[in-house]
């Protein structure tokens, strides 16, 4: 694969987690206007989960922003998650590579650990090439969601974290 | 029913102006019986009737009046007091034998008697003076009353079971007649939590966990000190946990205060913990609004759901088949912390604490609210945190904050200044807005539509330059359902978050409902962003409870768009021989993944245990953990162990024993006794038969509880509680000991006698040693009269001197002088008895 102006930018996420909330935000990259645009928009939300059993498990939200349980975890409706949004221009080349480290680790104020598991995306998962219009102002929204692991006997808390996504043009 | 039919035989002929028969007629035509009178509103009470043979009934006005609460006062010969409201006075003259109500005059010569020194009046003219009709029914010896105007006795028990709901809201009951306020120690043990945990998967990764938990109390305060510790991580200081907590509802300017861990919402963000310092005026009592607002989340299925508001249990509910549950929460003045606490359908209770936001502070009129949190944020920077908050009630419904933040870390902006406004124009619906400088601007309406449908609407604008999001848009409509035999809950919500190019909508649905034992929740959601396709799924659960306590439940999850199922999820739950047992398989429908896991847990008197192993495509996990509590009360010797957390609460060692000097301490000589059973709001007891010693534990410190106790809970009839109802304010971290005094009554009877009979309806009075009436008992149809509860002591007995000089009749003897003796099983002194004769006309002074 011949890669064209080769742009790499990384957008860091913030994570929040209370009382197993985990919310993620973002901090606005400044970019120049070249030949990509892209905006951390949303948050990737987990909503509101708890471990009923003390036992672990995970939980993930996909790119559609369905919430996905595993083992002792349960999840509560009032706080739905929401996948992450991504607003994309693209004014020159033709499509746009993903890439994106497999897990990053949010910690509590308290101190305690978890791993959160990133991707798939609505474009499909690590590597996935998709492409935009090459229309300055049309703006492509591509979904990104996630899974938490949650080990055994995980207390609740604040739970923050970055994790770092690629865009690289072709 | 109890009732009583006697005649009397007896030809009495006192001031018997009234009389309308001979004393042959009435001796012979007139039967005094004791009927149940019947209210509408399921009450009921008896009254003392004179019967005549054709069942028409003469009734004691005054007692009538009196137990319906019908104002009454004796005016010489004349009853007068008023009907319904204070215009419509009435008159009863004896004298004149006329009935006199408002404009109203009502002749009774034909329908009045006198027995006794005691007025009947006809129960026909009544009902024509007053509208009050009783309706006889001389078989089963009842009436029915019926009044054409709210009886006062009725509205008065109308009004009491309101305030009793009202109390048992606040778990307060009216009447407390004894308080124990906190103990205050410099320093004093203590209780201690332990949780040990592990888990172990075939590829050999570890995970072992320690908790330690020892709470004291400490400067008169509550203190804690906590720790988390995984063995496979380095030590870090962060893992301590440590705080102290004083409140005192009765100090004027600080109510509470927290050193330690401080917590409270920051509008500037702090990425950790805040070590520091808060204090504030807002007591830890709940006092209520007349709005309320609804809060619905989620548990596990069938479990019971406890709402409290800053301690104080207020509401229990039932989770459906998917463990949706809904609280509608009271407003209360004040700073407001809601606790969840959840208990499971097998009898496992998970001591997790949900602590809520509350969306409003309302603050009683005139009445200003301060809170102070300073401290240091535990992050890279070490950065100083502190934020001031100032709430004041403009009016009942009307409260207006304000307040600033400071972060250091915030070098744009370190300060950020913040005011809200929270009004309550109507008992249904409330407004509340707030403004963070440069930051957001919120807006949040609850309304209660109709009784049962609540809406809530919730808008956030973003000011802040960093973030992308424009605003948040939200809007929640709940209702409980009733479709002929169909009844449920459902909410919709909907919510809109706008971007500077697009907006991302979430629609949500949930249903919840059950068909017999059947217990049903859809869960349907579709979400868009602009020019993205809409995303539909849907999640069905069920659940379902046999009679053997097998609890059955299952779920899965339909995606709309893929027209396919997702994955599905089937839980069994069963109870055996106190294990808990439960099986679960998870599988999606759409990847490669199963899951199968075993768990077992069982709850022992000192600490909850459990195991579990699961398998899925990727390999086989185990996992074991141990947890509970001690609390040490060192100055009975006790070690309560469980299987809940015990730090920052307290418990109660009630030591009920039998007083018999009546100073309120065990002394040596008195010995403890058992009860059967006593009443705390909130809590359980267990009353040990080894040590007599009723203990009441997992009690949150800093509240009151009320105890009462009943006569009954005693296995002897000559035993009295000194004090019935208890307020007892719970101490930090403390077994709290209480004596409860018993005090052994006596017991004085006697006979009444007219000549050679036995005279009832006679009035005996107790005097005490200062010639205060104690008591006053009515002999019986026979004479006989008795009296139990006499405190040990010295007493007179006397026949009522106003009710002799009535009759014209003198005792004999004028007075009993009777000495109650200390006894554990009460003294008895009996053979106290009176003869009543006539007195001899006075002669004539010439």
């Amino acid at each position: 694969m011949k890669l064209l102006d080769k742009y790499n930018f990384s957008v860091k996420l913030l994570c929040l987690l209370m009382l197993f909330y985990v919310t993620i935000t973002s901090a606005q990259p400044v970019l120049p206007q070249r030949a990509i645009t892209v905006y951390a928009s949303q948050k990737l939300n987990f909503g509101l989960f708890y471990d009923k059993s003390g036992y672990g498990g995970s939980i993930s939200v996909d790119p559609q922003g369905t919430r996905t349980v595993t083992g002792g975890i349960a999840i509560l409706p009032s706080y739905p998650g929401q996948p992450a949004l991504f607003e994309i221009k693209l004014c020159q080349g033709r499509s746009i590579t993903i890439s994106y480290p497999l897990e990053t680790t949010l910690t509590s104020t308290g101190g305690a650990e978890i791993i959160m598991k990133i991707g798939p995306t609505q474009k499909g998962g690590n590597g996935a090439i998709f492409a935009t219009e090459n229309n300055c102002n049309f703006i492509t929204i591509l979904r990104v969601g996630g899974k938490l692991i949650i080990p055994p006997n995980t207390n609740a808390g604040v739970f923050t974290g970055e994790f770092e996504i690629y865009f690289e043009q072709q | 029913m109890f009732y009583n039919v006697f005649l009397f035989f007896c030809a009495i002929t006192t001031s018997a102006q009234y009389k309308e028969i001979n004393p042959t007629d009435y001796l012979t035509n007139y039967n005094e019986v004791l009927i149940t009178v019947y209210v509408d509103g399921g009450y009921t009470f008896e009254a003392n009737v004179l019967i005549t043979p054709n069942n028409q009934i003469y009734l004691n006005t005054k007692a009538i009046f009196k137990t319906l609460e019908i104002k009454c006062i004796s005016e010489l010969n004349n009853l007068v007091g008023f009907i319904e409201n204070e215009k419509n006075l009435y008159t009863i003259n004896f004298e004149k034998k006329r009935i006199t109500i408002g404009n109203k005059s009502i002749n009774i010569s034909n329908g009045i008697l006198e027995e006794f020194g005691v007025k009947y009046i006809k129960a026909s003219l009544l009902f024509e003076a007053f509208g009050l009709n009783f309706i006889f029914n001389p078989r089963s010896l009842t009436a029915k009353l019926e009044a054409n105007f709210e009886l006062p006795f009725i509205k008065q028990l109308r009004y009491k079971q309101a305030r009793d709901n009202i109390s048992l809201f606040l778990q307060e009951p009216i009447i407390i007649d004894t308080i124990i306020p906190r103990d205050y120690h410099l320093f004093k043990l203590g209780t201690l939590d332990w949780g040990l945990s592990s888990s172990q998967s075939i590829n050999n990764t570890s995970d072992t966990n320690i908790n330690i938990g020892f709470g004291t109390e400490l400067l008169y305060g509550e203190a804690n000190f906590s720790m988390n510790y995984k063995f496979e991580n380095k030590f870090d200081i962060k893992n301590i946990n440590y705080g102290w907590r004083w409140i005192n509802n009765d100090h004027k300017f600080i109510k509470q205060a927290n050193i330690g861990r401080i917590s409270g919402p920051s509008y500037s963000f702090a990425n950790g913990n805040i070590v520091g310092a808060s204090i504030n005026n807002s007591s830890n009592t709940v006092r209520k609004t007349s709005g309320s607002y609804m809060i619905t989340d989620t548990t596990e299925p069938n479990w019971t759901v406890e709402l409290y508001i800053n301690d104080l249990l207020i509401d229990y509910t039932q989770a459906d088949a998917a463990g949706l549950y809904v609280f509608k929460v009271p407003i209360v003045y004040g700073y407001t912390v809601i606790k969840l606490k959840f208990y499971g359908p097998l009898g496992e209770e998970r001591t997790e604490e949900r602590i809520k936001n509350t969306p409003y502070t309302f603050i009683q009129k005139k009445r200003l609210n301060y809170s102070l949190n300073t401290g240091i944020v535990q992050d890279s920077l070490s950065s100083r945190f502190a934020k001031i908050n100032l709430n004041y009630g403009v009016s009942n419904s009307l409260s207006i904050a304000g307040g600033l933040e400071y972060l250091s870390s915030n070098l744009n902006q370190p300060f950020i200044p913040f005011t809200k406004v929270s009004y309550q124009p109507y008992s249904n619906l409330v407004l509340n807005f707030e403004y963070i400088y440069q930051t957001t601007l919120t807006g949040l309406l609850n309304f209660n539509l109709t009784k049962e449908i609540f809406v809530e609407v919730d808008y956030t604008k973003n000011m802040a330059e960093n973030i992308n999001q424009l605003g948040v848009l939200a809007v929640d409509i709940s209702t409980p359902f009733s479709i002929k035999s169909f009844q449920g809950f459902t909410k919709l919500n909907f919510q809109t978050s706008k971007y500077p190019s697009f907006s991302y909508n979430q629609f949500n649905w949930i249903l919840s409902s059950y068909i017999q034992k059947l217990k049903i929740n859809l869960n349907s959601s579709a979400n868009w962003a602009s020019g993205n396709t809409l995303e539909m799924n849907s999640n069905l659960g069920l659940g379902y409870r046999m009679k053997n306590g097998i609890a059955l439940t299952s779920s899965t999850n339909y995606n709309v768009n893929q027209n396919k199922f997702k994955n599905i999820d089937i839980n069994l739950q069963i109870r055996i021989l106190k294990i808990n047992l439960e099986a679960s398989y998870q599988g999606s429908l759409t990847s490669k993944y199963n899951s199968v896991s075993l768990r077992a847990n069982y709850d022992l008197p000192f600490a909850r245990a459990g195991i579990s192993s699961s398998y899925n495509g990727s390999g086989l996990n185990f996992s074991e953990r141990a947890q509970g509590s001690m609390a040490f009360n060192l100055d009975d010797g006790i070690v309560h162990t469980g299987k809940n957390s015990a730090l920052g609460k307290g418990g109660l060692l009630l030591h009920p024993f039998l007083d018999l000097n009546g100073n309120s301490k065990l002394d040596k000589g008195e010995r403890k006794i058992l009860l059967s059973a006593i009443k705390i709001a909130g809590a359980k007891a267990v009353i040990s038969k080894k040590d007599s010693i009723v203990r009441v534990f997992d009690l949150n410190a800093f509240v009151n509880y009320t105890i009462e106790f009943s006569a009954n809970s005693l296995d002897n009839i000559a035993w009295r509680y000194k004090h019935k109802t208890y307020k007892i304010l719970v101490d930090p971290n403390q077994y709290k000991r209480v004596f409860i005094p018993v005090i052994s009554v006596g017991e004085i009877s006697g006979m009444v006698y007219l000549g050679s009979r036995g005279q009832g309806r006679v009035n005996l009075q107790i005097l005490d040693e200062k010639e205060n009436i104690v008591v006053e008992t009515l002999s019986e149809f026979d004479g006989y009269y008795s009296y139990l509860g006499l405190k040990p002591g010295k007493y007179t007995v006397r026949i009522d001197p106003e009710q002799l000089k009535i009759l014209n009749y003198k005792a004999l003897p004028k007075v009993h002088q009777v000495t109650i003796k200390v006894s554990e099983y009460g003294d008895i002194v009996d053979g106290l008895d009176f003869t009543l004769s006539k007195k001899a006309p006075k002669k004539p002074k010439e």
